[in-house]
C-alpha cells in the first residue's frame, strides 16, 4: 500500500485541516497582507504546530522525532495551501531537516534538529553553488537569490554543492555579515535576497553531506512544491464549483450549462490524475526507490499545469467577480503563478523526465 | 503460507503446465479465440489452451462451480490476472457473454435462465452480442424503439438495433426492446435474449473508416422469442442494463489501456525515424517531449487504476474515481495513435500494399478503429455529463430527459 492512507495519515490529515481553519484561514492571509505587506509565518503560528509535532515529523526515533515521512508531511503541506498558510512546514520543517539528515551524524548536526522540532529556531533553506564558500570552507562569500521566509527567519540553512561534493552550512541570518533585501512577488509571500560578506561560518555549523543529497533535496522541493499546488488547486476548484452551484444567469445556476459542466469534469480528471502522481511520488523519496526522480518529475510537471488550468477556469468561470481582489480566487491564482517557478519549470522537468525514460 | 500464496503457486504451476507456449505470446487480432455453435480455432495450441481453460472453468473465473465457473473469489481471480499477466499468458476466449452478459444473468436471471446459459457461456458454446443502440438511440439509448409485443407463449419483436459488435458472427443477441409506451420512456423496456438462427432474424456488416466492419446493423421481422427469454419483470429492462453497463464500461477502459501498449513503444518507432543525437536523445525534440507527455498521462492513468484499487482494499473507496478511466484512457489512446502517425508520416499512412510492414500497416488502421474508443459504451461526452453529476453534484441541465446513457 502506498497511495492510499494509512489510518494514522488520516487522522494527521483532520487535524491540519481543523489547525488551518481555524488558525490560519485565507481571511488571516488576507489580514496579514493588508497590515504588513509581506505574509510570513510567524513565531506563534510555528509554535503551534511544533506543538502540534509538525516540526518533528521527519526526525528518526533516536533523537525523538517522529518518522511520520514525507507522504505526511506533503498532505500538511497540501492543507496549508488550501488556506493559503504561510508555514515553515517545507523550509524548516522538511528541507532543513533533510539536508541535516544527508550529513553524517554528529552531537553538533543532532543538537541543530533538535532545536528545529523544538522550534528554538526556524530556518530558511536554499541550495546554491558551492562556489559561495571559501577555499578553506570556512566562510561564505556571494549571493543567493529568492530565498523563501527568509525575512521571517532566523537562520539559513544551506546546501552548497557541485558535480563533485554537497556541504550543508548553517548561519545566523541577524548577523551583520548578510545583507537581507526584501523581494516582493505577486503572491505577497516573504522572499528575499541575500548577500553574504566574507561571513564566518561557526565550525560546529559546516557538514560534509553525502554524495546525491543536492539532487535528492532538489526532489524533496519539488514534491512538496507539488504538494502545495495540489492543495491550491483542490481549494480552487471546490470554490469554483460552489460557484458554479450559486450563481444565476438566464434564470438557472450556471452550473447547469453544459459546456461549464464539461470543463469542470475535465479539470476533476486532471486533479484525480494529480492526487495519486503525487501521492505516488512522496512515497517514492519516503521510500528511496530507484524511480524517485522520475517520479517527482512527473509530479512536479503534473502539478504545474493542473494548477495552471484549475486557475485559469477558477478565474474565468468566477466571471468578473473572478479578477476582483475581493474574492480570493486571484490569491490563489498569483500563489500558483509563483509556485509554478519553484523548483523547476514544466520545462525543467519534461525534459528531465523524458530524458530518464531513455527519449 | 496463507491460503492465497498456496492458490497462487498450484495456479503459477498448472499455468506453466497447461499453457502451451505459442499461447504465451502477444495476442494479434486473427490469433483471437471466439466462441459459437460453429467454433473454430487459429491453431490447434489455441484450441489446447481453451479446451483446458474451459475444463477448469477458468474462461469464467468467477462463476459459481455449480454452473461450471471456475468458482473463485475476487482475491483468487486477481491471483489468477496477474499470474496470466506475469507469463503472458493470453484469453482463452473473448466475448460479450463472459464479459457482460453472464454477470448481469447471474444477478437478475431466473434460476432456468442461469441453469441453461451460463455453462453455454462457460464452455464457449454460443456467442454472444449486444442489442442496445438503435439507429434513432444513440446517446439517448432510452428512446429505444424495437417493439416487442406480448402474446400467448411468445414475443413478438419487430425494429433493428445498430452498432452491435459481431453482430455478423454472434449466436445469441440479448437486446433492450420496448415493450411499454406508458410513462417515462425508460419504464417502458425490457431485457430479451434472442436466438439469432430464429426466423426473421438478419444481421449485416457495417463497413468502417478502418476498412474494418466489426459492427452489424440486426433487423427483426415478426420474430418469435419465447416468453421464458424475458430476463428480470417486463419493464425493468433498464435496471438490467444500467447494472451491465457497469461492466461494458470497465472492459471498455481495460480494452483501451490494454491497446496502448502497443507492438512498439512511441520510443522505438521515434527512435527508428530520427535517431538519436549524441546525447542519446531522440533526434526530434517536439516528438520526444510529446511523447514524453504521452508516457507521463499513460503512467498517471496507471497509477490512478492502482490507488482506485488500493482505496477500495482499505475500504476508502471514492466512487468518482473510477468515472474518470475511460474518458482519460481512451483518449490517451487516440494520442498514442496520432503520434505513431506522425512520427512514421506517409510510411504509416499505407492502406493495403506489401511495400509496407504489418506494423507500419497496422499504425492507421488502429488509429482509425480507435475513433470508436471515445464513443461506444457511451460517448465520452455523456460520460462528462455522469462526472458532472454524480462526481462533481452540479446541476441538471434542464433537458426534458434527465437519464443518460
Amino acid at each position: 500500500m502506498s497511495l492510499v492512507f494509512t489510518e494514522e495519515q488520516s487522522l494527521l490529515q483532520e487535524s491540519a485541516l481543523e489547525y488551518f481553519a481555524q488558525h490560519l484561514p485565507t481571511s488571516r492571509f488576507r489580514d496579514i497582507r493588508d497590515a504588513k505587506g509581506v505574509v510570513s509565518c510567524d513565531a506563534g503560528a510555528w509554535q503551534q504546530m511544533v506543538d502540534l509535532g509538525w516540526s518533528a515529523m521527519l526526525l528518526p526515533a533516536s533523537i525523538d522525532g517522529l518518522e511520520f515521512g514525507l507522504l505526511g508531511m506533503g498532505l500538511l503541506v497540501t492543507e496549508a495551501g488550501k488556506t493559503l498558510a504561510a508555514t515553515p512546514l517545507s523550509g524548516a520543517a522538511t528541507l532543513s531537516v533533510e539536508a541535516l539528515l544527508s550529513c553524517a551524524e554528529s552531537p553538533a548536526r543532532n543538537q541543530l534538529l533538535r532545536e528545529i522540532a523544538e522550534g528554538t529556531t526556524m530556518p530558511a533553506f536554499a541550495i546554491g553553488p558551492a562556489s559561495l564558500l571559501a577555499s578553506d570552507l570556512k566562510s561564505l562569500d556571494g549571493g543567493l537569490e529568492f530565498v523563501a521566509e527568509a525575512r521571517g527567519a532566523d537562520s539559513l540553512i544551506a546546501l552548497l554543492a557541485d558535480d563533485s561534493a554537497a556541504r550543508v552550512v548553517v548561519v545566523d541570518l541577524n548577523s551583520p555579515e548578510v545583507q537581507r533585501t526584501a523581494v516582493n512577488l505577486i503572491d505577497w509571500r516573504d522572499y528575499a535576497h541575500l548577500q553574504f560578506d566574507n561571513m564566518v561560518i561557526a565550525e560546529d555549523h559546516s557538514f560534509g553531506a553525502n554524495e546525491g543529497a543536492a539532487a535528492r533535496l532538489e526532489s524533496v522541493g519539488a514534491a512538496m512544491t507539488a504538494a502545495e499546488l495540489f492543495g491550491l488547486s483542490q481549494e480552487v476548484f471546490d470554490r469554483t464549483i460552489a460557484y458554479l452551484c450559486e450563481r444565476e444567469q438566464f434564470g438557472r445556476k450556471i452550473g447547469s450549462f453544459q459546456a461549464l459542466q464539461h470543463r469542470m469534469a475535465k479539470a476533476y480528471a486532471q486533479l484525480q490524475l494529480l492526487k495519486s502522481v503525487l501521492y505516488d511520488a512522496l512515497t517514492a523519496l519516503e521510500q528511496q526507490r530507484d524511480d524517485v526522480d522520475l517520479a517527482v518529475s512527473h509530479a512536479k510537471v503534473l502539478a504545474n499545469d493542473t494548477a495552471q488550468l484549475i486557475g485559469n477556469e477558477g478565474i474565468q468561470l468566477h466571471g468578473g467577480m473572478g479578477i476582483t481582489d475581493e474574492l480570493d480566487i486571484g490569491l490563489f491564482y498569483k500563489r500558483i503563478r509563483v509556485l509554478r517557478s519553484a523548483y523547476g519549470s514544466s520545462a525543467q522537468h519534461r525534459a528531465n523526465f523524458a530524458k530518464l525514460s531513455g527519449l | 503460507m496463507t491460503d492465497l500464496e498456496q492458490f497462487r503457486r498450484a495456479t503459477r504451476a498448472w499455468l506453466l503446465e497447461n499453457c502451451p507456449p505459442s499461447q504465451r505470446t502477444t495476442v494479434a487480432k486473427q490469433d483471437v479465440v471466439w466462441p459459437g455453435r460453429n467454433q473454430t480455432f487459429p491453431s490447434e495450441d489455441a484450441r489446447l489452451w481453451f479446451e483446458r481453460m474451459r475444463d477448469k472453468g477458468w474462461t469464467c473465473p468467477t462463476f459459481p462451480a455449480e454452473y461450471g465457473g471456475g468458482g473463485l473469489d475476487e482475491a483468487q481471480e486477481k491471483v489468477l490476472r496477474e499470474e496470466m499477466q506475469d507469463l503472458g499468458c493470453r484469453p482463452p476466449v473473448i466475448d460479450q457473454g463472459i464479459s457482460m452478459l453472464g454477470p448481469a444473468l447471474l444477478e437478475f436471471g431466473n434460476e432456468a435462465q442461469k441453469a441453461y446459459h451460463i455453462p453455454k457461456i462457460v464452455r464457449g458454446e454460443l456467442r454472444w452480442c449486444q442489442g442496445y443502440s438503435e439507429p434513432g438511440a444513440g446517446s439517448d439509448l432510452a428512446s429505444l424503439q424495437t417493439k416487442c409485443e406480448p402474446f400467448d407463449d411468445h414475443f413478438l419483436v419487430n425494429g433493428s438495433k445498430i452498432w452491435t459488435s459481431y453482430g455478423v458472427e454472434s449466436d445469441w443477441i440479448f437486446c433492450l426492446v420496448r415493450t411499454s409506451n406508458e410513462g417515462a420512456k425508460q419504464a417502458g423496456i425490457s431485457f430479451l435474449l434472442i436466438d439469432m438462427e430464429s426466423p426473421g432474424v438478419k444481421a449485416e456488416s457495417i463497413d468502417l473508416i478502418s476498412g474494418e466492419s466489426e459492427f452489424a446493423q440486426v433487423f427483426f421481422d415478426n420474430v418469435k422469442v419465447p416468453k421464458e427469454n424475458l430476463v428480470g419483470e417486463i419493464n425493468q429492462g433498464w435496471a438490467v442494463a444500467k447494472g451491465l453497463l457497469k461492466h461494458e464500461r470497465k472492459m471498455m477502459a481495460e480494452l483501451g489501456t490494454g491497446f496502448a501498449g502497443g507492438d512498439l513503444s512511441l520510443a522505438k518507432i521515434a527512435e527508428q525515424q530520427f535517431g538519436r543525437d549524441a546525447a542519446g536523445q531522440i533526434d526530434q525534440p517536439e516528438i520526444r517531449l510529446a511523447i514524453a507527455d504521452y508516457e507521463m498521462n499513460m503512467r498517471a492513468i496507471a497509477l490512478t487504476g492502482q490507488r482506485s484499487h488500493e482505496e477500495a482494499q482499505a475500504g476508502q473507496m471514492d466512487r468518482n474515481v473510477p468515472l474518470i478511466m475511460k474518458y482519460v484512457g481512451t483518449t490517451a489512446v487516440q494520442t498514442r495513435d496520432e503520434l505513431a502517425m506522425d512520427i512514421q508520416g506517409y510510411r504509416s499512412a499505407g492502406w493495403h500494399d506489401e511495400n509496407f510492414s504489418v506494423s507500419e500497416l497496422r499504425t492507421a488502421r488502429d488509429l482509425l478503429f480507435n475513433k470508436a474508443l471515445t464513443i461506444a459504451g457511451g460517448t465520452n461526452e455523456i460520460q462528462l455529463n455522469i462526472i458532472a453529476k454524480r462526481a462533481l453534484g452540479l446541476p441538471d441541465a434542464p433537458a426534458p430527459d434527465k437519464e443518460e446513457r
